[in-house]
């Protein structure tokens, strides 16, 4: 029955190192965290997780894990690129083999009649 | 009054086509079907091997020139290359002609599915036999394997007659006795 609690606080735990709880519920997180070892543990190593990631970001001292930022712009752009090699590519595949069938050559796929 | 011209029957040559289907296999090659189509020197041979994607059909001709003969075939190709968008088949038709000398008895092998070699080949030997006359074309065929669709026909092109028709006039034609006796050259004046 211990470990849905525990998946409950975890989650809670998460919330908190995002900032995303309310005064209340962090004093509630605070006093279980003072009794569970096993929740502290694990509150430990979701901050060790974040100083790798805040590190790998080239930010160590960040106060939160920097998130990668999508521009509108450059969404857009990197579509419109996506698109035109689709379209180039199956441009010039129609070239190269046409329509259904294989792409061998015709004369490969005629008979042919061999005097022995 | 018709008269009739037909061409007289010439020095009587039988020519032979016997054949046999062949499919690799890993150990010897497996004889599928086999047969022979004889018949005079303009008899054609029409074979047909059909399959789920792919349907060959050759009409195969002779042309002798001394002691070799020219076998001239019009292949009549559908290979299956796909599906439409409401899921019907789609066939691609290719017609073409092959044209190979060789001599009487030798064996041409006749790839229908393509150069590639794979598949079945055809073993063709072209025989000529001197006859009497000239006798009705022949044929036979021996499907070993019976779940192939393989069909073998004699073909003989029709047969050329020239008619010539005279129109006889009556009042001109006949003498007078005749015509007083004869109904229809009354009735023609």
């Amino acid at each position: 029955m211990t470990e849905p609690i525990h998946d409950q606080w975890l989650v809670q735990i998460d919330a908190e190192l995002d900032g995303e709880l309310s005064l209340v519920e962090r004093a509630a997180l605070a006093k279980h965290l003072a009794t569970c070892v096993h929740c502290a543990g694990a509150r430990a190593s979701q901050l060790e997780v974040r100083v790798a990631l805040a590190r790998s970001a080239g930010n160590p001292h960040a106060f939160v894990v920097p998130r990668p930022v999508i521009r509108p712009g450059t969404l857009t752009l990197w579509v419109a690129i996506a698109l035109g090699i689709g379209l180039l590519a199956g441009w010039g595949a129609h070239q190269r083999w046409g329509g259904p069938g294989s792409g061998a050559p015709l004369e490969e796929t005629r008979g042919t009649i061999v005097v022995h | 009054m018709l008269s009739f011209t037909i061409p007289m029957q010439g020095p009587g040559t039988r020519l032979t086509y016997r054949i046999r289907v062949i499919e690799p296999a890993a150990v010897a090659p497996r004889i599928l079907a086999s047969g022979a189509v004889s018949g005079p020197l303009d008899t054609d041979m029409r074979l047909t091997l059909r399959s789920d994607s792919v349907e060959v059909e050759a009409l195969f001709q002779v042309t002798p020139i001394g002691d070799t003969v020219n076998l001239g075939a019009e292949f009549f190709t559908k290979r299956r290359v796909g599906r439409s968008r409401r899921g019907l088949p789609v066939w691609e038709d290719d017609t073409y002609r092959r044209v190979v000398r060789l001599a009487w008895n030798d064996t041409a092998r006749v790839y229908p599915f393509g150069s590639s070699r794979r598949g079945a080949w055809v073993e063709l030997i072209l025989e000529r036999a001197f006859a009497g006359g000239e006798a009705r074309p022949a044929e036979e065929f021996d499907v070993v394997d019976t779940t192939r669709d393989f069909r073998l026909e004699a073909v003989v092109r029709p047969r050329r007659a020239h008619v010539v028709l005279n129109r006889l006039v009556p009042s001109t034609s006949f003498p007078k006795s005749h015509r007083a006796s004869c109904s229809w050259c009354s009735a023609a004046g």
